[in-house]
């Protein structure tokens, strides 16, 4: 058998359970060939599933240990790995979660999934210089009008309608799954919906909170390029024009001390 | 006429001129603290380097980068990978080696090393270390594969014996024959992995200090030690335990064959503290001593 075709019929073995390779492979003194292939067949799942583990500790706990591995199983069959890293290879689960039951019947738990691995993004993501308060302090008061904002990469937005971040909230204080579901409920009915996260990394860990109505629109204005006056301007939404300024310096200052802003520019014209 | 320059890298040492690094550790996240963030009054660790799994550390920032680059500052560096699959049919995966490239230009290894096996065909990865026929075929393909990424790195790599559960019928060579020749003709080097000999050995029925004295004793660069499981009909691989006694009389055989490798224990599960794994560490120092080596 050429090299090609056997290490097709072996994948195919290990993937699908094919026999076509077993008539490649020999017996050994003490034991038959499928036993053999066994250990890999059994290593593949097991790895894969360890990585989840890893990367989805939260949802392990909301699922618990057999839960997991059943879900785990289920995924690894659905999404064969496509990247050399294995730390990819959950990626999609959060989706799958969302798509399949009987884990699409409980929506907080792909919500849960899509905090944990942006938060594990994250945690990884290249480092990048960030600015701090001092060199804002710095800036002329004219200048200030005009400036727009550039936001570290390592910064993730999550929307949520079914209390994830909740449920993962009370999995950090207590390992009981009820308790989860129920504060996942419980911020499901208060609203109001949906509800605004924001993910960043700082001092090397990775945190999460949520946004209030303002907050979220200023951010979502400042990340599309608009200069601070745009965003003060937004804001006239929620506040009268001496308290939209002066809530828009208090954003930037929490934005600038959780180190997502990157840098700044000062607007040409305007 | 001027000739090319060549950057000076200590893996591309003549043969003949290992380099030698002493006795290491796999590095481990759970370690961190004991390594970086020892209280003073606790003497430093006998550990003489480590290596590192390159794929934890590619692409990545943040805290596990930092705390690399803080060992790197103490102790020089190894890098291997899992995921090179040299002996694949797929192409090469050119971003994973620009990816190996930029973190080597980041920590600058003392070498570079990944295992003689394949991990995934037709863009599907199986995160495992596959086993490989001993063909001429598969020769000809690695050694083909070993001189483009050689190429790609601007170095030589090191290539490991995996440890293996099945043989195929096509093999028309043992593996250490394939090994020895490979190192020959793709002028690369070798991480000889003590334990995979032993374990392979078991399951497929040859003796370990046959494997190990066929090797080209001057491009060995390296010696993985490490645990296994053991299941009566076959041993399989598993870095979860301490190194068996038969292990270590097999180490003590290959270094005095060998003289001195830079040697290293390699543990991925059932992680125990840092002091457990340097007085496993201080058996390897003995054994290696005892030999002369």
């Amino acid at each position: 058998m050429r090299l090609a075709a056997l290490q097709r019929a072996f994948a195919a073995r290990i993937l699908k359970g094919d026999p076509a390779i077993l008539p490649h492979i020999r017996d050994s003194a003490r034991a038959p060939r499928a036993t053999l292939l066994h250990v890999y067949e059994h290593a593949y799942g097991a790895r894969l599933a360890e990585v989840l583990e890893g990367d989805y500790e939260k949802l392990r706990q909301a699922l618990g240990a057999d839960g997991f591995l059943t879900l785990a199983a289920a995924y690894v069959e659905a999404y064969p790995s496509r990247h050399p890293n294995a730390r990819f290879f959950g990626r999609h689960l959060p989706a799958f979660i969302e798509a399949v039951a009987p884990w699409s019947d409980r929506p907080w738990l792909a919500e849960l999934a899509r905090l944990e691995w942006a938060m594990g993004e994250v945690f990884v993501a290249e480092d990048q210089p960030r600015v701090g308060l001092e060199a804002m302090a710095a800036l002329h008061p004219e200048d200030w009008p005009r400036l727009t904002f550039a936001f570290v990469e390592d910064l993730r937005r999550l929307e949520t309608r079914h209390g994830g971040p909740e449920a993962w909230l009370a999995l950090d204080a207590s390992d009981d799954p009820a308790l989860a579901a129920a504060a996942a409920a419980k911020a499901e009915a208060d609203g109001p919906l949906p509800q605004r996260w924001l993910i960043w990394r700082m001092a090397d860990k990775a945190r999460f909170r949520s946004l209030e109505p303002p907050e979220a629109a200023a951010l979502d204005l400042a990340a599309s390029g608009g200069c601070f006056a745009d965003l003060c301007e937004a804001l006239l939404e929620f506040a009268d024009a001496i308290d939209a300024a002066t809530l828009m310096a208090g954003y930037l200052r929490t934005w600038i001390e959780a180190g997502v802003i990157a840098g700044y520019a000062a607007a040409d014209g305007a | 006429m001027a000739l090319p320059m060549r950057t000076p890298a200590r893996a591309d040492t003549p043969a003949g001129e290992r380099p030698y690094l002493g006795f290491g550790l796999g590095l481990r996240p759970q370690h961190y603290g004991e390594i970086l963030d020892r209280p003073s009054d606790l003497p430093e660790p006998r550990i003489d380097w480590f290596e590192i799994i390159s794929e934890n550390y590619m692409a990545a920032g943040g805290r596990p980068l930092a705390n690399l680059m803080r060992v790197r500052d103490r102790y020089p560096l190894v890098m291997h990978g899992v995921s090179l699959s040299i002996a694949g049919i797929d192409p090469l995966d050119a971003d994973y080696l620009r990816g190996l490239k930029a973190l080597a230009d980041r920590v600058d290894p003392a070498w570079i090393s990944d295992h003689l096996c394949w991990t995934g065909v037709d863009g599907v990865n199986l995160h495992d270390l596959l086993p490989v026929p001993f063909t001429e075929e598969a020769l000809d393909h690695v050694v083909q594969r070993v001189g483009q990424v050689q190429d790609a790195l601007g170095q030589r790599i090191a290539l490991e014996n995996a440890s293996t559960y099945v043989t195929f019928a096509s093999s028309e060579m043992s593996e250490w024959t394939f090994l020895a020749e490979l190192a020959r003709r793709a002028d690369c080097n070798l991480v000889l992995d003590v334990n995979n000999v032993f374990v392979s050995g078991f399951n497929h029925g040859f003796e370990p200090m046959d494997f190990i004295r066929a090797l080209p004793a001057e491009r060995v660069i390296q010696i993985h030690l490490a645990g296994h499981e053991h299941n009566t009909t076959h041993i399989i691989d598993t870095h979860d335990a301490t190194v068996v006694d038969a292990v270590w009389e097999l180490y003590g055989a290959t270094v005095r064959l060998l003289g001195p490798v830079s040697t290293m224990i390699e543990r991925d599960a059932r992680i125990p503290p840092l002091a457990e794994l340097e007085a496993e560490l201080e058996q390897a120092r003995a054994l290696a001593a005892a030999a002369g080596a």
